[in-house]
């Protein structure tokens, strides 16, 4: 069977099975459009089908094992542990039971971004009380004098994230707000949880705020940077398949796209230096993932540019961030 | 995003609710359907066979009580009432029968572990349905006490104190059972003996007991018919199989058999009455379903489009149907057409027009004058119409194998013929006449894979001739068919037919799913794979060479004589797996030697590019059935295809080694 073949039904099955029939023949096809030659969309076609989709069920199941994985077990087994590794497990629920109304967990972003967004989700799959949910205004309060916490009696903040692409968002929207937590109270513990991120990312983000945990449910390490030397998509390529080749592609293509988004705010010479750094995902991240509501802006721009200054078709759109009006 | 429920999604009865069998059944639409194959009022017993995914379930649950109760307002007494007989199915497969051997245990013990078994389990599920009977019936008056009193006789044991109502005797009867699965599943670890256990009941008296008793005492059901419905009978062991088939001889009123199972999955007719077999047509009466479906053609394409319409229907998955059955389905499926062939072929690339002609001039270079090569090239061509050009060639070879004139010479004469053919294309004795009667789809085939444009299987009608009488294998490929039309981003069965391309790419997943589900296990497998393969390649290499002896060539014959036990046990397999489709098993003439045909099954067909309607038959010598049937040897089968490539093929070469006078 031509290597064509092969890849649109193998495109054919995942849309079947993971990617919610997101990506039918029709909108692939005019996703081809976008590439001239038949040698570029052969390759384009080879890279669709490495597609990672992570859709509702997968979400879901995700966001299950944040709760399960990176807060709750811990908590037990540190309460355990303080306890001299008690196997009381009317104790240890009466502990945890403490331990979690002391918990405030937030969306990192404003109340319109993804992390927030997955909250809901969040709440409905672990079955937690509303209660335990707050916004970022509401952890301080003010007067006159001084800012001060809002509820002294809650001593740790949980974070929400979905992705953490290089950890400049997180470290942006936080690092002061934790600085400003723990310059009222040190003792007060913050964590930032996440369903995914990159090594690079993850790393920033410890470096680059007062967390005292930062982890998450999935790692992309090196080997899901698209093509990096350690990639795991070109571990054994159809012969037809020239790594290099694809590179250049998807650095072109993505260097224009890269270029239309940022002349919404930057001018040259930035632009074009932009451009440049972001060509293959934001920051360079090469990734190749999307989720169920939405595509981080660190996979290939190829993929999900949707916007009207190029005439680009996405295959997985991303709902861009518009900032201001 | 949403996307329509796939209507072809379920495949198998065993995966449906009661409500679902009720809800996707189809009748046979002739006469009383499938009533008058199962006879549920009739005594004597029939084995109902047939291949994988041929119905058998499906029917077989159909006639059970919980599906008669379903089609009458959920009114059991109305159903037995109506009907005249009530259905008590039961799945062989659930009796997990293979715990009935072994563990070192004696053979004459399982025996009679298995038949006692069998007894309480059928006796539970009469129960079962007599009680749901009482039960919608409310007041309804009847003698509790003198059934009880009859059961109580039917035990060799006095089991009064074990039970006094029949609700009591279905714990009682659950009970023993229990006893039975607890002892043989722990007779491994426990070393216990199985013949320890005590058998309260001999063979048939509750069997046959228990409905005798149950119509006496029961008002309005003394005419009824007790139908045992046995299904998955293949699941069986042997003398497990022996065991029921004695009960089977020894049916008693008011009960019947009815035994559902693979066609080669009935191990034994032998009874234990001295090791005699079941006879059939006193006996028993046997019915081979997908053979059936097979041998009425027109009533297989008309159950077989009434699976596609109720599939859609149940489903809302169906779009305005208008015209008549052939204009409706054709509105569903698109169908080949030779104009969208012929469009095809035009749009092609210079270079890549007319093929055949560019390998017949490099089949003739060297052996004419160059002069004499251009004048046949040209007389052969006749580029409006694609169909008579390529017979020309055709023609051309097969005047070329038969060496009867020159080669310019029959040039000319198709030249002359093909002139008449187009004034008249209906005059019986022109030869494009002759030879497109027969070799229409060959020659239109060959022409496709010339173009290199993928051969047609699309269609309503040869999606159903492909399913060889077998549903299952229809609803399969509507099925991938689907999967595809919804991944081209068609509204598939509402919005205009669904193209050929997206029908032939459902064909190819159903073919691999076939492959893949008809896999033989163990080590049989492989060989059988390899003969197959082999069987596909020759008819491939015959059908596609230059001039092919005969038309729609997918079936083989072999001579009986030439059957040797092991490649009786291929085909056997072959059979069994519904590779291989056997045809005809005839005498030759002015013999007692059997020339045995069989054909390939039409779903595998384009594997190989073969035709799914059978005229011709490649008649393998003994040499060919040795090389194809020995899967250890590929130089053999290599040199058989050989030479019979080198005979079809030009420049026509004799074979290396002639057959023998008797081949």
């Amino acid at each position: 069977m031509a290597l064509e073949d092969e890849l649109y039904k193998k495109i054919k099955i995942l849309n079947e099975t993971t990617w919610e029939h997101r990506a039918n023949r029709p909108s692939i096809d005019k996703w081809l459009g976008n590439f001239s030659t038949s040698k570029d969309k052969l390759h384009a076609l080879f890279l669709l089908s490495q597609f990672m989709y992570f859709g509702s069920m997968q979400m879901r199941e995700l966001l299950k094992s944040l709760y399960r994985d990176l807060y709750k077990y811990p908590n037990v087994q540190k309460i355990r542990k303080d306890n001299s590794d008690t196997l009381d497990e009317a104790f240890i629920k009466s502990e945890f039971r403490a331990w979690q109304n002391n918990t405030r967990f937030l969306g990192v972003g404003n109340p319109s971004e993804s992390g927030t967004h997955l909250l809901y989700f969040f709440r409905q799959e672990n079955k937690l009380g509303k209660n335990l949910f707050i916004n970022t205004h509401e952890i301080f309060t003010a007067n006159s004098r001084r800012t001060s916490l809002a509820d002294p009696t809650i001593r740790n903040y949980v974070f929400i994230d979905d992705f953490c692409g290089t950890g400049s968002q997180a470290v942006d929207y936080s690092q002061s707000l934790i600085e400003d937590i723990k310059a009222i109270d040190p003792t007060i513990t913050a964590s930032y949880l996440m369903l995914f991120t990159t090594t690079n990312g993850q790393q920033a983000v410890i470096s680059n705020t007062l967390f005292d945990d930062v982890r998450s449910v999935v790692e992309l390490d090196s080997s899901f940077k698209y093509f990096d030397p350690h990639s795991r998509y070109f571990k054994s390529p159809p012969s037809e398949i020239d790594k290099d080749y694809l590179q250049l592609l998807c650095e072109k293509h993505g260097w224009e796209l890269y270029y239309s988004i940022h002349s919404a705010t930057d001018t040259e010479p930035e632009l074009s230096l932009m451009a440049d750094r972001d060509k293959l995902g934001f920051n360079g991240s090469q990734l190749l993932l999307g989720f169920h509501h939405n595509t981080p802006d660190n996979t290939l721009p190829i993929i999900w540019y949707d916007e009207n200054t190029v005439d680009w078709w996405p295959v997985f759109k991303r709902y861009n961030k518009i900032y201001g009006l | 995003m949403t996307y329509a429920k796939n209507p072809f999604n379920v495949t198998k009865a065993v995966d449906y609710s009661d409500a679902e069998i009720d809800k996707f059944w189809v009748d046979m639409p002739t006469g009383n359907g499938f009533y008058d194959i199962v006879k549920p009022t009739v005594n004597m017993p029939q084995i109902i066979l047939g291949g994988k995914g041929s119905g058998k379930t499906h029917i077989m649950r159909y006639f059970s009580s919980s599906l008669q109760k379903i089609r009458h307002s959920n009114s059991l007494i109305a159903s037995i009432e109506h009907n005249q007989y009530v259905g008590i199915f039961l799945r062989c497969g659930g009796l997990n029968s293979a715990k009935f051997s072994g563990n070192d245990q004696p053979v004459e013990a399982w025996k009679n572990i298995f038949g006692y078994y069998f007894e309480l389990w059928l006796a539970q599920l009469v129960v079962s349905m007599f009680l749901d009977m009482v039960k919608e019936s409310g007041a309804k008056e009847f003698s509790e006490k003198r059934i009880i009193d009859e059961l109580h006789q039917q035990f060799d044991k006095e089991v009064k104190d074990k039970f006094a109502t029949i609700e009591e005797l279905a714990s009682y009867l659950r009970k023993l059972q229990r006893e039975i699965d607890f002892e043989v599943n722990n007779c491994a670890i426990s070393g216990k003996q199985i013949s320890d256990l005590r058998i309260l009941v001999s063979p048939g008296r509750l069997i046959f007991g228990l409905p005798r008793i149950l119509s006496l005492h029961y008002p309005g059901i003394s005419e009824i018919k007790f139908l045992y419905l046995l299904d998955e009978y293949e699941n069986l062991q042997e003398y497990q199989q022996q065991y029921i088939n004695t009960l089977i001889r020894e049916r008693e009123d008011p009960v019947s058999f009815r035994i559902g199972g693979r066609w080669y999955g009935i191990k034994t007719y032998k009874t234990f009455s001295g090791d005699e077999e079941l006879k059939e047509g006193s006996e028993y009466e046997k019915t081979v379903i997908d053979q059936v479906l097979r041998d009425r053609k027109d009533i297989y394409e008309k159950f077989a489009k009434s699976i596609l319409l109720k599939r859609l229907e149940q489903n809302d998955s169906i779009g305005i149907l208008l015209g008549n059955d052939d204009e409706k389905f054709n509105g569903f499926l698109e169908t080949f057409s030779l104009s969208g062939l012929f469009a095809k072929i035009k749009n092609k690339d210079r270079l890549k027009s007319q093929p055949y002609l560019k390998l017949l001039a490099t089949s003739l270079q060297g052996k004419l004058d160059p002069i004499e090569i251009k004048e046949i090239l040209h007389n052969l061509e006749y580029p409006k119409d694609p169909l008579i050009e390529r017979t020309n060639v055709f023609l051309f070879y097969r005047e070329w194998s038969s060496g009867n004139i020159g080669l310019v010479n029959a040039s000319r004469k198709i030249l002359a013929e093909a002139k008449v053919h187009n004034v008249d294309p209906w005059l019986k004795s022109n030869m494009h006449r002759i030879v497109l009667d027969k070799f229409k789809q060959d020659i239109i085939d060959q022409l496709q894979r010339e173009y290199r444009e993928p051969l047609s299987y699309a269609g309503i009608d040869k999606i159903i001739k492909m399913s060889a009488g077998i549903p299952r294998l229809f609803l399969i490929m509507l099925k991938h068919i689907y999967r595809w039309s919804i991944y081209n981003g068609e509204i598939p069965y509402k919005d205009g037919p669904i193209p050929e391309a997206t029908q032939l790419r459902g064909i190819e997943d159903a073919i691999k799913w076939f492959l893949d589900d008809a896999r033989i296990p163990g080590k049989v497998g492989s060989p059988v794979a390899t003969i197959i393969d082999r069987i596909g390649q020759l008819l491939h290499e015959v059908r596609f060479s230059d001039a092919p002896p005969e038309c729609s060539l997918c079936a083989f014959s072999i001579n009986s004589t030439d059957i040797s036990p092991p490649t009786q046990q291929l085909l056997d397999y072959l059979e069994q797996y519904s590779y291989l489709i056997k045809v005809t098993n005839r005498r030759e003439k002015n013999s007692s030697v059997y020339r045995i045909t069989y054909q390939v099954n039409g779903l595998i067909a384009p594997r190989w590019e073969l035709p799914i309607y059978r005229r011709g038959v490649l008649h393998l010598s003994s040499k060919e059935v040795t090389a194809i049937f020995d899967p250890r040897s590929e130089d053999a089968f290599i040199k058989i295809k050989a030479e019979r490539k080198s005979r079809y093929n030009a420049p026509f070469k004799v074979a290396s080694t002639t057959l023998s006078l008797f081949e």
